[in-house]
């Protein structure tokens, strides 16, 4: 075992017990089960009247709320475990029917990112470390989340819906009713959770839903209230003088944009460098660079291109019918934004 | 065999929490992420229960849903490089601690796919042909992504330390 091995393997067993406690799992996951087990009953009724009582119950709106315990707003409900338990080496493989790759034609990009409302408190950057201001699914978010080894976290969601707690029987949610930047708003906590929510209606109809990880309730109250009326824009860490036409940004992160192209996916990154030995067998080029082209047909490419700076751009689509000629256009269009890189 | 769901959820749930936890890097995710593949293994519980292996099943969903990015809706992304804390001089204790803060952000750092292999070998202590079975994978691309993840934190630390080295110079 050499020193990497050793640094890796005590790192992951110093951090596991920085993971959730768990406390009052079993409750919040058979009340999400009902709600799926009520979701596909309705599914399959297809009623309309049915799909009204659903989309009060669990419906986009209500999941990008306040949850059932520490479930964050706004965060998955992804695709489901498929098929009978894994007996063998095909074991993990989902069975659900994968969509037809989509024809990209490139166009000059026509989107707009929105900004994030409010400017975070300077104090906040000491002991939950920096705001940054991210796009996910649709939706600006303000992490507070890389403060030091078991320090608190702090996350702001914008939703558009007021939001809607649902309670595990044997861990009831309690709310109170708080004022919040002069506004009357409520705070969650939950028995055991380590997690609390501050959530409040804004004079232009939006819900600004505030959650702290190991953050006092009080800390999370005055972070509320010293948010300044001052909007944030999302950073984007890369310009594109070509894209998919049609590509709608979903993710947009220090490093990392991704778009949603129909049915399909893009995602452009940031890396780390290559090792050289690796980069040595490199046989394309974009824009006189070295670049890899892989391909797992008919689900994925991936294009990374050694970037003069020594770090990799990368480019991965998913169930997108690109050509190579196309894909290295899409490359050589990318500008790298000082945003991607921060302190540089 | 298994026993109840809720047996199940109480004796194997922290664990499940820390393997969630260290293949997504945030505890938020980690904790949704447990939720959402425990509340669906609870429809069909009756077909799993009596399985040898439901907890390998439980893991190899957390896994796939995990690795499924094209479809995540909202998670930590991957980091560039920049994020990484500098190596301060001091103690021999602190250095270590730095290590593996430092360890830790490079993680963040791979992709999806090669961080799981990593977790899944150095804190699960699992054989490749065990990872290679809940990946849905050979063992061959096992050890290749082991490789390249290896590989890319290697040259990353290596970064880091020039960086630091100049910086000492100066």
């Amino acid at each position: 075992m050499n020193d990497i091995d050793t640094l890796l393997r005590d790192t992951l067993r110093e951090r596991a017990d920085d993971a959730p406690a768990g406390t009052g799992l079993t409750g919040r996951v058979q009340a999400r089960s009902r709600r799926l087990r009520t979701r596909r009953r309705a599914g399959a009724l297809g009623a309309a009247g049915l799909f009204l009582v659903v989309a009060a119950i669990g419906g986009q709106a209500v999941l990008r709320g306040i949850p059932d315990g520490p479930t964050v707003p706004g965060h998955p409900s992804g695709p489901p475990p498929s098929g009978p338990p894994p007996s063998g080496p095909a074991a993990g493989r989902s069975v659900a029917p994968e969509p037809s790759p989509v024809r990209v034609v490139l166009a000059p990009p026509s989107y707009t990112l929105p900004d994030f409302p409010f400017t975070p408190p300077a104090w906040a950057a000491e002991p939950f470390g920096p705001g940054r201001v991210r796009f996910e699914d649709g939706e600006v978010t303000m992490r507070h989340t890389a403060g030091p080894a078991g320090a608190g976290s702090i996350v702001v969601f914008v939703t558009g819906r007021a939001p809607e707690p649902r309670s595990a029987p044997d861990r009831p949610i309690a709310r109170e009713p708080v004022t919040v930047r002069g506004i009357a708003g409520t705070r969650y906590t939950e028995p055991g959770s380590d997690l609390v929510y501050l959530a409040w209606p804004e004079p232009d109809g939006r819900w600004i839903v505030v959650t702290g990880d190991r953050v006092p309730a009080v800390d999370l109250l005055r972070y509320a209230e010293d948010l300044v009326a001052t909007a944030v824009p999302v950073p984007a860490p890369f310009e594109f003088a070509w894209l998919p036409r049609g590509a709608a940004p979903t993710r947009v992160e220090p490093s990392v944009m991704e778009f949603q192209v129909s049915n399909g996916s893009l995602v452009v990154s940031l890396g780390p460098p290559v090792p050289a030995a690796e980069r040595a067998g490199w046989t394309h080029r974009v824009g006189g660079r070295p670049a890899s082209l892989e391909r797992d047909p008919p689900v994925e490419v991936g294009l990374t291109v050694a970037l003069d700076s020594g770090r990799t751009l990368r480019i991965e689509g998913r169930f997108l019918d690109v050509s190579d000629a196309d894909l290295v256009k899409l490359a050589e269009g990318i500008r790298v934004t000082p945003a991607a890189t921060p302190g540089g | 065999v298994a026993g109840s769901f809720e047996e199940f959820v109480v004796s194997r749930g922290a664990a499940l929490l820390r393997f969630a936890y260290l293949i997504t890097g945030d505890r938020h995710l980690a904790e949704d992420l447990v939720q959402e593949v425990l509340a669906r293994v609870h429809l069909r519980w009756d077909r799993i229960e009596h399985a040898p292996t439901a907890e390998a099943y439980v893991r190899s969903a957390l896994v796939r849903q995990n690795i499924s990015w094209w479809r995540r809706r909202s998670a930590r992304g991957e980091r560039t490089v920049a994020e990484v804390p500098e190596t301060p001089d001091g103690h021999s204790t602190e250095q270590a601690v730095t290590a593996r803060d430092e360890m830790w952000s490079l993680l963040a750092t791979l992709p999806r796919r090669q961080r799981t292999v990593l977790v899944l070998r150095f804190y699960e202590d699992l054989p490749d042909d065990r990872i290679a079975a809940l990946l849905g994978c050979s063992p061959v691309t096992v050890r290749v992504q082991t490789s390249r993840a290896l590989a890319r934190l290697r040259a990353a630390l290596a970064v880091t330390d020039e960086a630091t080295t100049d910086e000492v110079r100066r």
